[in-house]
C-alpha cells in the first residue's frame, strides 16, 4: 500500500515537472509571438546599410513610377536577406 | 470612519487588483490607454470590473482549497457591518480582521493572479490576433496598427482587398513603413518624409499622434526663383533637403495628413507549425529529463520507486556517477533538436555532431561498466 502511494506521488511529481515545463514553454511562445514592433529588426538594419538602403530607396521610386503610370500604388517588395 | 474603512477595504480587495490587471493588459505599445494619472475616477470604474471578477474568482478558488472557510453571505454581511458601524456585533466580521498576516497573504496571491490575468489575457488576444477580427477587443492605439501595417488584416481591410483585387499580404512581412507628413504650422506647409522607427501619443488622448521619430528623413522645400524684376510671377520649384542626424524627432501636433507606405519582403516557408510544436515539446521534455537524471544520479532520491537505482547508488562511486551522467548526456542530446534561423526549422544536429554523440555514448557506457563492477 505504501509502495503504492510512492508510485503514485513519485508519476505525480514526474507529471508536474513536464506540465511545469509545458506551460513555461507556451507562456514563452506567447510572448514571442504577441510582440508589439512599427519596425522589423531586418527593416532597421536594411535602412542602415547602405547598399540596402539603396535598394529600397530604389523600389519605392519604382512604386511611385509605376503608380504615375498605371494610377495603382503597390507597395515595393525588397529582399533584405 | 465607517467610510474609511470600508473604502480602504473595497481599495485593498478590489480596485488594487484591477488596476494591476490593467496596468499589465495594457502593455507594449498599448501601455497609454491605462494611465491612473490622468482621469483616475474612469480608470477607477473601469478598474472595478476586472477586479470584482478576479476577486469572486479567487475567493472561489481559495474555498474549493480549503484555504477560506468564510461563506460569500457572510462577506457581504462583513461589508453591510462595515457600513452601519455595528462591527463589535458581527462575530464573522471580527473573524475576517482577526488574523491580519493570512488576510495579507490571500491578497497578495490575489494581485499575483491578478498580474498573471492580465499579462497572460492580452498576449492570448494578440497572439490569436483577436484584436484584429473583433472591434471589442481592438486597441486605442490605431497607430501601432497603421505603422506595423497591421491595419491590413483587420476585416475591414481585408475586404476591400479583395474587392479591389490587390495581391494578398498573405506570403509577404511588412518590414517597414515610410511616411510624407505634411505639417501646418500656421505659416508655410511644411512637408517631410522618412522612415518611421517609433512614435509618441498624446499622454491625455492615446489615439492622438504626438511625435514621430523618423530615420533617413528629408525636407521639401519650395523655393521661388527670383530672377531680375521682383514684381514678375516667379516659378518655384521644390527642393528634396536631407536632414542630417541619426533621427529625426518630428512633432505632430499640426498634422494636416499622413501618407504611409510598406516595404514588404516575401514570407519565409515556414515549416508545418505542427511539427515544430512537436519538436519543441520533445526539446523541453529531453532537458528536464537531462536535469531530472543528472540530479537524481548526483544524489539519492527517495521517492523513486526503482530497486535497481537504490541499488546503485549504495554501490557506485563518484567516477560511476559521472560516467553514468556522460552517458545522460550524450543518448538524450540525440533526440534534442535545433531551431535553424534561416528556415525557421527545428532541425537535429548534422551527422558528426551524431556520431560524436553516439561514440561518447559508447565510450561512457563501456567506461561506466568497467568502473562500476571492477573497482
Amino acid at each position: 500500500m505504501e509502495k503504492n502511494q510512492e508510485n503514485a506521488n513519485f508519476w505525480s511529481a514526474v507529471f508536474a515537472v513536464l506540465f511545469a515545463g509545458i506551460i513555461i514553454k507556451i507562456v514563452s511562445d506567447l510572448l514571442s509571438e504577441s510582440k508589439t514592433e512599427v519596425i522589423s529588426d531586418k527593416g532597421l538594419q536594411a535602412i542602415n546599410d547602405p547598399e540596402k538602403k539603396k535598394k529600397i530607396d530604389d523600389a519605392f521610386a519604382e512604386s511611385a513610377k509605376k503608380q504615375r503610370e498605371t494610377g495603382i500604388w503597390e507597395n515595393p517588395v525588397v529582399d533584405l536577406n | 470612519m465607517s467610510l474609511t474603512t470600508g473604502f480602504l477595504l473595497l481599495f485593498f480587495t478590489i480596485v488594487v487588483p484591477g488596476f494591476l490587471f490593467l496596468r499589465f493588459y495594457y502593455f507594449g505599445e498599448f501601455s497609454k490607454q491605462f494611465n491612473p494619472r490622468e482621469n483616475i475616477t474612469r480608470q477607477l470604474l473601469f478598474a472595478l470590473i476586472p477586479g470584482a471578477i478576479i476577486q469572486l474568482i479567487c475567493f472561489l478558488l481559495g474555498k474549493w482549497v480549503g484555504w477560506i472557510t468564510l461563506d460569500s453571505s457572510n462577506i457581504l454581511s462583513f461589508f453591510e457591518t462595515l457600513n452601519t458601524q455595528k462591527f463589535h456585533k458581527d462575530h464573522e466580521a471580527q473573524a475576517l480582521v482577526a488574523n491580519p498576516v493570512n488576510f495579507g497573504y490571500y491578497l497578495l496571491i490575489v494581485y499575483f493572479l491578478s498580474f498573471l490575468a492580465g499579462s497572460l489575457i492580452t498576449r492570448v488576444i494578440r497572439s490569436f490576433k483577436w484584436d484584429k477580427s473583433l472591434k471589442i477587443l481592438r486597441y486605442k492605439n490605431h497607430w501601432y496598427y497603421v505603422f506595423s501595417g497591421e491595419i491590413f488584416e483587420f476585416k475591414k481591410f481585408k475586404s476591400a482587398a479583395n474587392i479591389l483585387g490587390k495581391p494578398s499580404l498573405k506570403d509577404k512581412e511588412i518590414q517597414l513603413s515610410k511616411v510624407d507628413i505634411l505639417l501646418n504650422n500656421g505659416g508655410e506647409p511644411e512637408f517631410y518624409t522618412g522612415y518611421v522607427v517609433d512614435y509618441d501619443l498624446s499622454i491625455t488622448d492615446p489615439t492622438k499622434l504626438e511625435n514621430l521619430y523618423l530615420m533617413d528623413a528629408y525636407r521639401y522645400k519650395r523655393h521661388e526663383i527670383i530672377n531680375g524684376d521682383v514684381n514678375l510671377v516667379h516659378p518655384v520649384i521644390t527642393e528634396k533637403k536631407h536632414i542630417p542626424g541619426e533621427i529625426f524627432v518630428l512633432n505632430t501636433t499640426n498634422a494636416s495628413n499622413i501618407n504611409v507606405s510598406y516595404l514588404l519582403s516575401e514570407k519565409k516557408q515556414h515549416p508545418p507549425k505542427w511539427r515544430n510544436r512537436i519538436l519543441m515539446t520533445l526539446n523541453v521534455i529531453a532537458v528536464i529529463l537531462l536535469l531530472g537524471s543528472v540530479i537524481s544520479i548526483v544524489t539519492e532520491i527517495k521517492q523513486i520507486p526503482f530497486k535497481w537505482y537504490h541499488d546503485f547508488h549504495a554501490s557506485s562511486w563518484w567516477l560511476d556517477k559521472v560516467f553514468a551522467i556522460l552517458i545522460c548526456i550524450s543518448v538524450i542530446s540525440l533526440v534534442i533538436t535545433e531551431k535553424n534561423d534561416d528556415s525557421g526549422k527545428y532541425e537535429y544536429s548534422n551527422k558528426e555532431d551524431t556520431a560524436v554523440n553516439l561514440i561518447a555514448a559508447v565510450l561512457a557506457n563501456i567506461l561506466f561498466w568497467i568502473t562500476y563492477y571492477f573497482f
